[in-house]
C-alpha cells in the first residue's frame, strides 16, 4: 500500500524523465512445462528485477510477477476464487481478513532456514499472533511530512487540523488512515470500535474538510516537494525519499500523540500450486545478503534484521526509514476491526469525501 | 422469403452476440447487483425472503440512498462541469472546425485534422498528469507567470483545473464532427444568401449554422456523456472538493458494488435519456428532409 505510485506519475515520469525500471514489468502467471514457477503478486517495488533473476539463476525458479496497488484490489482477486497466485504481500489487516476468509494457507517455518532472522519487534502482532500466516516483509510508520521553511518543526497531529494551514494540507486517501489521525488526536486506538468514537471522529475529518487541499494516497511526496501543499500526511517510504533530497526544507515526523505501524507481510493463498516454490522464495529473501540488497534499492526497512549488517548507513541511520524503538512504542498496528465496524467507516468516509 | 430473412438475421447475428455479450449483459449484472444488499468485505447479501424484500421495497434501498440530499452536492458539480464543458467546446472547437473545413488551404486539411488526432497517440493518464505539471504552485504555467511578475496563482485542485482538463481531453471529440459537418455543408447557399444581400453574421447564424446542426448535436452529445462520467480528470486535478459523481462510483466500488452499481446505473439512465432524445431530434429532422 505504501509503494504504490499512481500510475501517472510513473508514466510521466517515464515519459519526462526516463525513469529506470523498478520492477513494474507484469507478468501474465503461467507454467512453463516441467520448468518450476512461482507467481508472485505484489506492490509496486518491493521486488525489483534483479533480485528476481537472481533468484531464478539460483535454483531455477521461474518468478512471475503481478502488482497491484491497493489491498483491496488484493482482496477482490482473492476472494473472487479465479487467481492463481503462491506468494501475495497483503498489509496487517489485510492478513486478518484474508485468515478470517479462509483465503491464506499456513506458512511452514520449518522449511525457512532463515527465519530465524525475522525482526522479533514485528513477530506475534495481532494480525497473526503466532505467526502462522505471514511473514514480515518491509515495515514503516504513517506520520507527516513537512516543509520546514513553511511551518517549523512539527511534532502533533493536531496542526492538520489549524486553520492556520488552510488549502495547504494533504490527507492520504484512505479511510482507516485518516480515521486513524482524528482518533489519536482524541487520544483514542487507531483501531476503536466504538461507533460514537468513530462518529465523532469522522466529524472531525468532515469539519477539517474545508482545510485540505487534496486526498492522495499515490504521490503525495511530490505534492509536498513541489509546493502544493506544506503537510502531507504519508507513508514514511516515499517521503523518507524526499526529506533525503533536502534536509534543510523537508521534514518528517511520526506525532507525539502515537501513529500507525505498518507491515507489509508475504502470505501463501490458500490456493495456492507451488507452495514449495514458495517456502524456496521466502527463505531466499530473508537471507542476509539478499535482504541488504532489497533494501539499499527500495529505501523500505526490511523485518530481515540479519540484512543490517549489508544495509548502506544512510539508510540504516535514517530515522525516518528505520525510526527508534520509542517511536515504535507509540505506534499501533491496524487490526481487522470487524464487518460491522468497516461498514461504519465505510459509510463516514463516504459522508467525508461527499461533504 | 423465409430465406432472406434467415439471411438477415445470420448477418445480425455477430453484432447482437457482440452487443448482447458485451453491453447488454454486463448491463443486466450491473441492475440486478444494484438492487441488492452489501454484504461483509465486498460480498453481495443473499435475499432471504424475496416476497418481504421486494414488497418491503427492499430492493430499492441502494437508489434511495443514491438519491439522499448529501449527494446532491456531488450530482450538481457533475453536471455543471459537464455542461460547461461542453458550452466551451462548443465555442472553440466551432471555429477550429470551421477553419480547418472552410478557411485552411486544402492542401493542409489533412495536416490540421492530423494536429487535432495526434494527442490521442498518447495515454489520456499521462496527458493529465502533465496538466498537472503545468498547473501546479511551481508549475509551468506560475514559472511563466512569476517571469513577467504575477505572484503564483492557486490553479492546481480547483473546479477551473478539472473544467480545463474535461475541455482540453473532450475538445477533438467536439472538432471532428463540426469539421464533417462544415465539410459536406453546399455552399452555394452562402453564395444565394449574399446575393439576397445577407450580411456575414447572418449568413453565419442563418446558413451554415442550421446545415451544420447535425454535427452540432453529435459533438454535444460526444462530449456531454463522457463529460458527465468522468473520474480520471477529476481525480487527478480536482483536490479535496473535486470529486464527480464518477468518482463516487469508482472509488471503494469493490466495497459496495450494490450501492455503486445503483449511483452508475442512474448515471447510465440520464446519459440515455439525453441520447433517446437525439435520436428523436435525428427522427424528426429525417422526416422533415423527406418531406421536403
Amino acid at each position: 500500500m505504501r509503494m504504490k505510485f499512481a500510475a501517472v506519475g510513473m508514466l510521466v515520469m517515464a515519459v519526462l524523465g526516463g525513469c529506470k525500471d523498478k520492477g513494474t514489468a507484469s507478468t501474465q502467471p503461467g507454467s512453463a512445462q516441467g520448468a518450476r514457477v512461482l507467481n508472485v503478486y505484489c506492490w509496486s517495488e518491493y521486488l525489483p528485477q534483479d533480485v528476481r533473476d537472481a533468484f531464478t539463476a539460483k535454483t531455477g525458479i521461474k518468478v512471475n510477477l503481478t502488482l497491484y496497488e491497493s489491498n483491496e484490489m488484493l482482496l477482490d482477486k482473492l476472494q473472487s476464487g479465479v487467481s492463481d497466485f503462491d506468494l501475495v504481500v497483503p498489509s496487517d489487516y489485510t492478513v486478518a481478513i484474508l485468515k478470517r476468509q479462509n483465503l491464506v494457507q499456513r506458512i511452514d517455518a520449518s522449511k525457512i532456514a532463515n527465519w530465524k532472522n525475522l525482526d522479533p519487534r514485528l513477530l506475534g502482532r495481532a494480525y497473526d499472533p503466532k505467526n502462522e500466516y505471514a511473514m514480515p516483509c518491509f515495515w514503516g510508520t504513517t506520520g507527516i511530512g513537512f516543509n520546514r521553511q513553511a511551518v517549523g518543526d512539527i511534532d502533533s497531529w493536531k496542526v492538520l487540523f489549524d486553520e492556520k494551514n488552510a488549502g495547504k494540507i494533504l490527507m492520504l486517501k484512505d479511510s482507516r488512515e485518516c480515521l486513524a489521525v482524528a482518533l489519536k488526536v482524541m487520544g483514542k486506538s487507531i483501531n476503536e470500535t466504538d461507533p460514537a468514537v468513530l462518529r465523532q471522529a469522522g466529524e472531525m475529518l468532515k469539519n477539517q474538510k474545508r482545510l485540505v487541499k487534496v486526498y492522495n494516497s499515490d504521490d503525495f511526496d511530490q505534492t509536498l516537494g513541489r509546493g502544493d501543499v506544506v503537510l502531507a500526511h504519508g507513508f514514511n517510504g516515499q517521503l523518507a525519499k524526499l526529506v533525503a533530497s533536502d534536509r534543510a526544507k523537508f521534514g518528517y515526523t511520526v506525532p507525539k500523540e502515537g501513529a500507525t505501524l505498518w507491515i507489509d507481510a508475504f502470505c501463501i493463498p490458500a490456493k495456492a500450486k507451488h507452495v514449495a516454490e514458495a517456502h524456496e522464495f521466502l527463505n531466499y529473501l530473508l537471507d542476509p545478503q539478499v535482504g541488504a540488497q532489497l533494501v539499499n534499492q527500495v529505501s523500505y526497512a526490511s523485518g530481515n534484521v540479519a540484512a543490517r549488517a549489508g544495509i548502506k548507513p544512510e539508510i540504516l541511520n535514517d530515522p525516518s526509514i528505520y525510526p527508534s524503538d520509542e517511536v515504535i512504542k507509540r505506534c499501533e498496528v491496524m487490526a481487522d476491526v470487524g464487518d460491522q465496524t468497516t461498514e461504519l467507516i465505510d459509510k463516514i468516509w463516504q459522508e467525508v469525501m461527499l461533504k | 422469403m423465409k430465406n432472406g430473412a434467415l439471411r438477415t438475421w445470420l448477418q445480425l447475428l455477430p453484432t447482437w452476440l457482440v452487443l448482447g455479450i458485451f453491453f447488454l449483459a454486463p448491463m443486466a449484472i450491473m441492475l440486478g447487483i444494484s438492487f441488492r444488499e452489501k454484504g461483509p468485505a465486498g460480498t453481495i447479501k443473499p435475499i432471504d425472503d424475496m416476497k418481504q424484500y421486494i414488497t418491503k421495497g427492499t430492493f430499492l434501498n441502494n437508489y434511495r440512498e443514491s438519491l439522499d440530499p448529501s449527494y446532491a452536492g456531488v450530482y450538481w458539480r457533475s453536471l455543471w462541469l459537464a455542461v460547461a464543458t461542453t458550452a466551451l467546446c462548443l465555442l472553440i472547437g466551432y471555429p477550429v472546425a470551421y477553419y480547418i473545413a472552410i478557411v485552411a488551404n486544402p492542401m493542409r486539411k489533412n495536416l490540421l485534422l492530423a494536429m487535432v488526432a495526434i494527442p490521442f497517440w498518447t495515454s489520456f493518464l499521462i496527458r493529465m498528469g502533465a496538466w498537472k505539471l503545468i498547473l501546479e504552485t511551481q508549475g509551468v504555467l506560475n514559472t511563466m507567470l512569476g517571469a513577467v511578475g504575477i505572484a503564483p496563482l492557486d490553479m492546481l485542485y480547483t473546479p477551473g483545473a478539472v473544467l480545463t482538463g474535461l475541455v482540453y481531453g473532450e475538445l477533438p471529440f467536439m472538432i471532428l464532427p463540426l469539421y464533417a459537418s462544415l465539410e459536406k455543408m453546399d455552399r452555394t447557399l452562402l453564395e444565394a444568401a449574399a446575393d439576397l444581400g445577407a450580411g456575414a453574421t447572418s449568413r453565419f447564424f442563418r446558413v451554415t449554422v442550421p446545415q451544420t446542426m447535425s454535427g452540432i448535436i453529435a459533438g454535444i452529445v460526444l462530449v456531454l456523456i463522457p463529460a458527465a462520467g468522468q473520474f480520471v480528470v477529476s481525480d487527478i486535478l480536482g483536490g479535496a472538493k473535486g470529486a464527480l459523481v464518477g468518482n463516487i462510483i469508482q472509488e471503494g466500488f469493490q466495497r459496495n458494488k450494490p450501492l455503486k452499481s445503483a449511483i452508475a446505473f442512474e448515471l447510465t439512465a440520464v446519459v440515455g435519456l439525453m441520447l433517446a432524445v437525439y435520436g428523436l431530434y435525428l427522427h424528426r429532422r429525417r422526416r422533415k428532409e423527406a418531406a421536403l
